[in-house]
């Protein structure tokens, strides 16, 4: 299917650099997704989206540009989708999860910044990813220190507004976050010459609200006994929820939830009973990361539950619906958007408090604690993270880890083992 | 596991598309994937199916009218630990 | 019946048979695995193994276990050295084992892996980096455990192979003895692997397992650094491909 390759030029993009990723993904996705049994059918869905990654969707944010919209590029779970899409805007999430991108971000960024940041630099600067050409702004946030530095980089390039995340959670952090969020809506509107009204943002509070809703039903299945669908797959369908349109992302998982509940009936699983269950904790794996789950689903373990950004610190907690007023329903989503625990905050034994709950849940065997290579805050967070887990009884490993393939064999091994440890 | 796979590819999204939703209502499994390297060098969406389905997914076809490039056999190339990742 | 472990390890593979026959060999790795699985497979035969007969139960384990094709069972090195580790140190001990290409430190509790532990990619802290040095030196790897019993230590502070390399050299340049450097070198690693095993709260009962594992002056080093003895043992080599067999016993009954 060539009819997007204008499509690419249009967008200024190195396509001939691009291919090379193109060439990489059928194989990638085969030996990761179509080497597995019994999957859902309602996986193919997103099969569709992943085969036409850089088409389909782009496409749309293209025809939505030239309706008058704007699209705005994010990069953290903190930013609230609501303000974007209540200003008729759409939201795409912009992390990059591949190796591809990361030399291009080397050529800028210092080695031992962690390969999502260097991965989303590169695809920008080297013009090989359709949402990164497309988006009119960017939206960056000061999550760490090595993104608050890319944004400088970037904002070169392209529009950035960055939006100033506390680092702690007392009451006036959180009113410090609502006021962000009032600043931004002032940006989107001005941006986007449309006003974000009491009306649209409660429309768009509801709509982001649906999407999440789904996700939780999704990993509500996850929790059984009756594993009805993969890791990987779930996996693939946090990393879409990030820059699929989100009416329709809900409608296509909801659906795909109907089918999983009632496999959960059938007692139909995708493992053998007994397969031990896996939850990961950490940093986030952005599409097209899947290394870490194919190694543990090949590995004789189920993963259950990830407490990532690309999970659910994504989608757990609701904003309060029943706001009438843009004040109120600002403070809301400044409420719903600080009780996520990321590491970035000190203290932060919220997210310690997630893990202990989730595992419980979950019901998980054990857990493998993730940090993408130079991720320090995530990193240094590990030593309490493991710590509590001993006190509680719950195997942990922990594993540091990056976007090339080179470790795999090594990961294997101690993955291998910690499932053999488990199955003891 | 067979050792050949078999693919429906198609000039567009559309049309795999169309094809996809006829097969489901025959009730015929097709699974969505990326088009095979192998099968042709352009990105997008193919059908994957299974030989014995040949027959009446190419009836579909031509009742249809879809329009598709073609179906091709291509040696199954799958491999769940070859950490090779994109 | 004959039971039958295969380490497949970066540097030597080794190979422990239990049953009918005890034997133990080690062979080098070479530049293949599976030619020399090939050539064990040869080997057992000439003692009267045959690893394809329904007789013989073969657990395959180390960094190349994959290329064993004959195995019965793959199971990893930390399950194998912690099976073969408890056999020469009891049910309750830890297991610091350097293997040519990382450094594991294995617990055991009642019997069972209770944590382990690995060195990352970097191989500062492993046989290789005695290797690189050792070949940088002239010398082989028992004339630099040799070397460094006499001399006195002369810090390296790179903690990558590759730098600690380019401060060996500015050494030799500056006409440093070799016994230093060599005495500076084997310190280094033991530093690497002590800070590896002190991430865990170690039990009383410590072994070394690997290569290295019967050079007292190697654990006595290691000893000083973690603060507690490290017993050195005589086939450490062998735990890996002994608790391969072990388990090939176990898993088939």
């Amino acid at each position: 299917m060539a009819d997007y390759r204008k499509m690419w030029e249009d967008l200024g993009m190195d396509v001939e650099m691009h291919d090379q990723l193109c060439a990489v993904l059928p194989q990638a996705f085969g030996d990761v997704y179509l080497s597995q049994e019994n999957r859902p059918e309602g996986m193919d869905y997103y099969n569709m989206v992943v085969a036409d990654i850089h088409g389909i969707r782009p496409a749309e944010l293209i025809e939505h540009q030239k309706k008058g919209g704007k699209v705005f590029g994010t990069f953290c779970v903190y930013v609230p989708d609501e303000i974007v899409f209540a200003a008729d805007a759409i939201a795409t999430g912009l992390c990059g999860g591949s190796q591809f991108w990361v030399p291009g971000g080397e050529k800028v960024l210092p080695k031992n910044t962690c390969p999502l940041i260097k991965a989303s630099v590169g695809a920008r600067l080297d013009r090989t990813c359709p949402f990164f050409r497309i988006a009119d702004m960017y939206v960056g946030e000061t999550t760490c220190d090595g993104k608050k530095k890319a944004w400088e980089i970037l904002g070169e390039d392209v529009p950035v507004h960055v939006m100033d995340l506390p680092q702690m959670k007392r009451a006036k952090d959180i009113k410090a976050w609502a006021e962000e969020i009032a600043e931004f809506k002032n940006v989107v509107e001005e941006f986007t010459g449309n006003s974000v009204t009491a009306e649209k943002l409660a429309e768009s509070i509801k709509l982001i609200n649906g999407k999440r809703k789904a996700l939780e039903r999704l990993y509500e299945t996850r929790k059984n006994d009756t594993l009805p669908i993969s890791g990987c797959d779930a996996l693939l369908i946090s990393q879409i929820a990030f820059y699929d349109d989100p009416g329709r992302f809900t409608q296509m998982t909801n659906a795909l939830c109907d089918e999983l509940e009632q496999r959960i009936k059938d007692g139909v699983s995708v493992v053998p009973a007994g397969t031990k269950r896996i939850m990961l904790t950490g940093t986030p794996l952005a599409i097209p990361n899947w290394k870490l789950h194919n190694i543990v689903e090949t590995s004789g373990g189920a993963v259950v539950c990830e407490e990532m950004c690309t999970g659910t610190r994504y989608f757990e907690n609701l904003v309060d619906e029943t706001k009438t007023t843009v004040e109120e329903q600002i403070t809301a989503l400044a409420e719903r958007y600080m009780n996520i625990n990321c590491a970035c905050f000190t203290p932060n034994e919220g997210r310690i408090d997630d893990i202990l709950r989730l595992a419980k849940e979950y019901k998980v065997d054990g857990i493998i604690d993730v940090n993408l290579k130079f991720c320090n805050l995530y990193d240094t967070e590990g030593y309490l993270v493991e710590r509590a887990l001993k006190e509680a009884g719950i195997p942990v490993l922990g594993i540091e880890t990056d976007y090339t393939d080179s470790d795999a064999q090594q990961l294997r091994t101690r993955v291998s083992a910690f499932i053999e440890m488990l199955n003891n | 596991m067979p050792k050949i796979q078999h693919y429906v590819l198609f000039p567009n999204h559309d049309n795999g598309m169309r094809l996809y939703k006829e097969l489901k209502k025959l009730g015929v499994r097709a699974t969505i994937a990326p088009t095979p390297r192998a099968a042709s060098k352009c990105c997008g969406i193919s059908l994957l199916i299974e030989e014995k389905d040949i027959d009446t997914i190419q009836a579909c076809i031509d009742e249809h009218g879809i329009e598709i490039l073609k179906i091709a056999a291509i040696e199954r190339d799958i491999n769940p630990k070859r950490d090779r990742y994109c | 019946m004959n039971y039958v472990g295969i380490d497949i390890g970066s540097t030597a593979s080794k190979v422990v048979a239990r049953g009918v026959k005890d034997i133990q060999f080690v062979l080098p790795t070479g530049w293949s695995s599976k030619e020399t699985t090939q050539t064990i497979k040869e080997k057992l035969k000439e003692e009267g193994i045959d690893v394809l007969s329904d007789d013989t139960k073969v657990v395959a384990t180390g960094y190349g276990r994959i290329a064993v094709d004959f195995a019965d069972y793959v199971i990893t090195e930390i399950t194998c050295h912690a099976r073969g580790g408890r056999e020469m140190a009891g049910n309750d001990c830890a297991i610091i084992d350097v293997g040519g290409q990382d450094t594991k430190v294995i617990l055991v509790e009642h019997g069972m892996v209770q944590d382990f532990l690995m060195n990352d990619k970097c191989s500062a802290g492993t046989g290789k980096f005695l290797e690189i040095m050792a070949n940088r030196l002239g010398v082989t790897l028992q004339e630099l455990f040799d070397m460094a019993a006499a001399g006195t230590v002369i810090p390296i502070s790179s903690l990558c192979t590759v730098f600690a390399e380019s401060e060996v050299i500015n050494y030799i340049g500056e006409g440093r003895k070799r016994e230093d450097i060599a005495a500076g070198v084997v310190d280094s690693v033991a530093a690497k692997v002590a800070q590896l095993s002190q991430r865990k709260s170690l039990p009383n009962k410590v072994i070394l397992t690997g290569g290295l594992s019967h050079s007292q002056y190697f654990t006595q080093i290691l000893s000083e650094k973690i603060g507690q003895t490290v017993e050195p043992t005589e086939h450490g080599r062998y735990a890996g491909a002994l608790g391969a067999a072990l388990l090939a016993k176990e898993k088939s009954r």
